[in-house]
């Protein structure tokens, strides 16, 4: 088991530090001109040659990446002009469009972003499987098929549009905007309930189909039928033996699904103006912020490598058979 | 050999095997280890899984040689093994005296040809959006067997052969009840005259009467064809009747073989005593004596780690010491019947008595 | 997991106490505990009504073991599954009555139906790899069942779990409770289910195919079991099957199906000895025995019905080869009824042919294999 976890851990690190190198290379060595683009249209060389230096531009690339890695590990010294600027470990990089430290920002981001994840997730999951189960036991009936129906509806439509129909509908809902959690649980609730509801609608949509597909199967399972003939109630039959087998398979698309949540959340941040990793990375988008893409595409890589491999370990958890070889 | 492209569906000519001697088909000291990677928690051990260990047999033309054990016992491995679908990791399969255990798919494509393999499942090994005519008509296209123009003939010829209409050809496979479909896989292995057809539980999936109807086709082709037969089953009703010789296999090895007669008349192995003692008999009721009551403790143990020495030791009531140190070897106790335990000749004495 | 002890078991031959129990004659008339009369179990579907089962009636006491007998399609486990109440009522159509124990089953509610299901009535199933759920120990699923029908603590109901495993010969029941399924073999798994099945003190144990996924020298075992089991419990016991080696066996009387209805009735030996159906002959007629003479098989012709479509009149007559000799069309016109046709008035069998017995010594019994 410990084994099997180090082992897991270790090539988890290793695609991280690919990915790493990979959008290193993207980036920074890309035939472009990422200080040209940043500096602007009046450009003086001198201002030029600055910023090349502050991003390392002018070193060889080895050198970049040994200093960026040297920068997490230890944290590192930026000098940019006359100015001198501590970035202490992990250091992402800093950012000079911002005049931020890159791990600040994004430290700043992502409580925003997992809080509109999680909570979202919260909702579609037990939305979604909840409905799936009701058009599982109700299959081929009238209901089975109106919920069916009105899932494809509803992914049919972009997201976009879902976003825009609840924050110009559900105007009973509190004003969206983010508190941290710790400072006000309430208020932090308040300010995230429309795009919980917007994130858990588009998705619980999907989710009802993989529990109803998932639940159909295993409530033709034989250890189904051997649970109905003990004389268990048929609740019991469907929550704790069928759901118990069919929630597996879920749990993968889950774990998948909410990492790309994570670094994709940007229409339901942009949407309700949450200061979310999305809005963050695509402002950096914009602005050819160099240092905080960089960061946000390895926060994005790590958190895919870790939830795949929750996922796997949620599945040993699930399955005994795997558990115990 | 001349390929005979007339629509004759004799096999051609039981050439020189079977007469002189040379069997049409041996195994020597075949081995088929398989490697688990055991990628669960302990995905370190690799366990070595030793499916058939160490089987010799031998096949003549026409001869129909039966493979019974139970779960685990390599049986459908061997199949697989003679048919080469498996490359053999130890010991050697002879064809008519020529080593093809491991010649390339290239060069065993002649060996495919004479060396044909029926399923047990009739519902998954026919392609479902294949006609039949298709399904029967692949072999004889890759084989190069008919002239062009011919196929469709041979098709007819052939669905007549195994009792179907030949009028069917344009039908697909769920068309087709599982008697029937078992039935167009035969078709499929005659179509290329086979020597050897390798039977893996033939009929196992279908109801006893169906079976009996499969079952006499199968013999009816055998004796019409002289077409040699592995027939692998865990029915021993359903091996007494269609096979000359009989090997009795347990964890990867052969326990007991003998010819039919000596083998359920006077088995010598105990594990074959306690296998017929098993099965129940419909004999008893019209007024056959009851056989001796054995009964076995337990299940097969897997093959991953099998018992020392003799593999059915921990299962059998005669184990001694000597079992445990001692792999017993296969050895002769009558006329051509052989059988791997310490005790073998007085165990059949006592079958006999 | 250690290997038990190994044995030819001289001592205790349940076969033997229900061989003596026959000849004894204790039959315990008029006291069924299964009665089952002119049960109609259909299914509507796109294609039309599918008549699973038709007019089926037997009856089966305390203490004695009945064999269904038929092959896929014959009704033989949707009538089975009916007793057990397990047919979802949205999707089939059943009359006719069912009583277990006195009590109507038909038109019984869904929650009546859950408060018998596994108490009166229970059933273990042909696989016990995918019966059992995997995620669940074997533990935890008898003690539900227990506790399904029983107000009792989990303790309570955990000691009944080791002593219903330890009875069913697992050994170390206590520790072994708390493994899955998958660490069992393939006769422990299906032990595991019996007691599961038992776990109640059931009335009536119905096993559908219980050992047709064993090996064989499992599957001796499994029988045995069950056999012993039936005596210490006194239960009924329904016995699905398409060997009639196992029947023969384990059967004190014998039902045989075909195409959805029942084709003849009677004590074991009677059946097996002496059947008086032609289906019966040619099922007889297929099975390769394992002693005796190899003789060369003689197969019914042709494949079991439609349940879409039966035949007209007997089912059985377009694959019967005694049909010419029934005169007229009777055979392809008149469903022949299931009647008594010797002194046995309980022995009974559904056939035109007007000397069935005649015809049986003189064809069939010198070809069967």
């Amino acid at each position: 088991m410990l084994i099997y976890i180090l082992r897991r851990i270790a090539s988890a690190v290793s695609v991280v530090i690919v990915t790493l190198v990979a959008s290193f290379g993207l980036f920074f060595v890309a035939p472009t001109d990422p200080a040209g683009t940043i500096c602007g249209q009046r450009c003086t060389p001198e201002r030029h040659a600055d910023i090349s230096a502050s991003l390392n531009l002018d070193q060889p690339v080895a050198q970049q990446v040994g200093e960026y890695l040297k920068g997490l590990a230890v944290g590192r010294t930026y000098h940019s002009g006359g100015l001198t600027i501590e970035c202490d470990a992990p250091c992402l990089g800093y950012s000079y469009t911002l005049g931020q430290p890159v791990t600040k920002l994004i430290g700043q981001a992502l409580p925003v972003t997992v809080s509109i994840v999680l909570g979202g997730a919260v909702v579609y999951l037990i939305a979604g499987i909840l409905a799936g189960i009701i058009a599982a036991r109700r299959r081929g009936t009238y209901l089975d098929r109106l919920m069916v129906g009105t899932s494809l509806g509803i992914n049919a439509v972009p997201y976009f549009v879902v976003a825009l129909l609840v924050s110009l509908y559900a105007t009973f809902l509190p004003h969206a905007g983010y508190h941290p959690l710790l400072e006000n649980p309430f208020t932090w609730a308040a300010g995230l309930l429309a795009a919980w509801l917007t994130l858990g609608l588009a998705n619980s949509a999907s989710y009802t189909r993989y529990a109803r597909a998932s639940m159909i199967e295993t409530l033709g399972e034989d250890y189904i039928r051997t649970a109905r003939a003990k004389g268990i109630s048929e609740r019991r039959v469907v929550y704790r033996h069928g759901l118990r087998a069919a929630i597996t398979p879920i749990a993968t698309i889950f774990g998948l699904d909410l990492a790309f949540q994570l670094t994709g959340a940007i229409f339901t941040e942009a949407m309700f103006g949450l200061p979310g990793l999305g809005v963050l990375t695509l402002r950096a988008f914009n602005q050819y912020d160099l240092p905080v893409l960089m960061g946000g595409v390895l926060v994005g890589s790590v958190v895919l490598v870790v939830m795949n491999l929750l996922v796997d370990i949620l599945y040993t958890i699930l399955d005994p058979r795997v558990r115990l070889g | 050999m001349s390929t005979t492209t007339d629509t004759a569906i004799r096999p051609a000519p039981a050439d020189q095997p079977g007469g002189d001697g040379t069997p049409l088909l041996e195994l020597r000291d075949l081995q088929m280890h398989f490697t688990a990677r055991g990628d669960g928690w302990f995905g370190r051990n690799a366990h070595r899984i030793r499916a058939v260990d160490g089987v010799s047999l031998q096949l003549r033309a026409g001869e129909t040689l039966g493979l019974v054990g139970e779960s685990g016992c390599g049986k459908t491995t061997t199949g697989r093994l003679i048919t080469r679908l498996l490359e053999p990791t130890g010991g050697q399969v002879l064809y008519q005296g020529t080593d093809i255990t491991h010649l390339k798919e290239k060069d065993l494509r002649p060996y495919r040809r004479e060396l044909q393999l029926i399923f047990q499942d009739p519902y998954s090994s026919l392609n479902p959006r294949h006609t039949v005519g298709t399904i029967i008509g692949a072999p004889l296209r890759v084989h190069n067997l008919v002239p062009k123009g011919k196929e469709l003939d041979r098709v007819r010829e052939l669905l007549e052969v195994v009792g179907l209409n030949p009028e069917h050809y344009n039908r697909y496979p769920h068309e087709f009840s599982g008697g029937q479909r078992q039935r167009i896989g035969i078709a499929r292995a005659l179509a290329v005259q086979p020597k050897v057809i390798v039977a893996d539980e033939p009929v196992s999936a279908l109801d006893v009467s169906i079976q009996a109807q499969v079952m006499n086709l199968l013999e009816d082709l055998r004796k019409e064809f002289n077409i040699a037969f592995v027939f692998i089953a865990h029915d021993l009703g359903v091996v007494r009747h269609f096979c000359d010789r009989v090997a009795v296999m347990y964890l990867g090895r052969v326990a007991e073989i003998a010819d039919r007669d000596p083998l359920y008349g006077t088995p010598a192995h105990p594990y074959t005593q306690a296998l017929l003692s098993a099965v129940p008999d419909l004999g008893v009721v019209r007024g056959a004596a009851p056989k001796p009551r054995i009964r076995l403790a337990g299940d097969v143990p897997g093959p991953m780690d099998p018992p020392t020495g003799c593999r059915f030791r921990s299962r059998c009531w005669k184990a001694e010491e000597v079992c445990a140190t001692t792999t017993p070897p296969l050895l002769q106790v009558g006329a051509g019947h052989a059988a791997a335990c310490h005790f073998a000749g007085s165990l059949q004495e006592e079958a006999a008595a | 997991m250690t290997e038990p002890q190994l044995l030819p078991t001289p001592g205790r031959r349940p076969e033997t106490v229900s061989r003596a129990r026959r000849v004894a004659g204790d039959r315990t008339e008029g006291q069924s505990y299964l009665e089952v009369k002119d049960l109609t179990v259909s299914f509507p579907t796109a294609d039309g009504l599918v008549g699973a089962v038709q007019g089926l009636s037997y009856s089966l006491p305390l203490g004695r073991t009945l064999a269904v007998v038929g092959e896929s399609g014959s009704g033989k486990s949707v009538s089975s599954m009916a007793i057990m109440g397990l047919h979802d009522p949205r999707s089939t159509r059943m009359t006719g009555s069912i009583t277990v124990g006195g009590e109507e089953i038909v038109g019984m509610t869904p929650t009546e139906l859950r408060k018998r299901r596994g108490a009166n009535a229970a059933m273990i199933f042909q696989d016990p790899q995918s019966s059992l759920h995997p995620y669940f120990t074997v533990g935890d699923q008898i003690i539900e069942a227990y506790r399904a029908h029983h107000r009792v603590s989990k303790r309570v109901a955990r000691d009944r779990a080791v002593d219903m495993l330890g009875r069913v010969g697992i050994p170390n029941p206590r520790r072994r409770l708390d493994d899955y399924p998958h660490q069992f073999s393939g006769g422990m798994r299906q032990r595991a289910m019996i007691a599961m099945a038992l776990v109640n003190d059931p009335k009536l144990l119905i096993a559908d195919e219980p050992t047709t996924a064993l090996d064989v020298t499992v599957q001796a075992q499994i029988l045995d079991l069950i056999m012993e089991l039936q005596q210490d419990f006194g239960s009924a016991v329904l016995f699905i099957t398409h060997d009639l080696g196992v029947v023969a066996e384990i059967a004190d009387d014998v039902l045989v199906m075909y195409g959805g209805r029942g084709v003849e009735y009677g004590r074991a030996e009677s059946i097996l000895g002496q059947p008086l159906h032609p289906y019966t002959w040619g099922l007889l007629e297929s099975i390769p025995a394992v002693s005796g003479e190899p003789a060369r098989l003689h197969p019914i012709p042709g494949t079991p019905p439609s349940l879409l479509a039966l035949p007209s009149g007997c089912s059985f007559h377009p694959r019967c080869e005694f049909a010419g000799r029934v005169p007229g069309a009777a055979c392809s016109v008149d469903l022949p009824d299931l009647v008594s046709r010797t002194e046995d008035t309980t022995r009974t069998s559904r056939c035109h042919l007007a000397d069935p017995a005649g015809i049986f010594a003189t064809d069939i019994l010198p070809r069967l294999p």
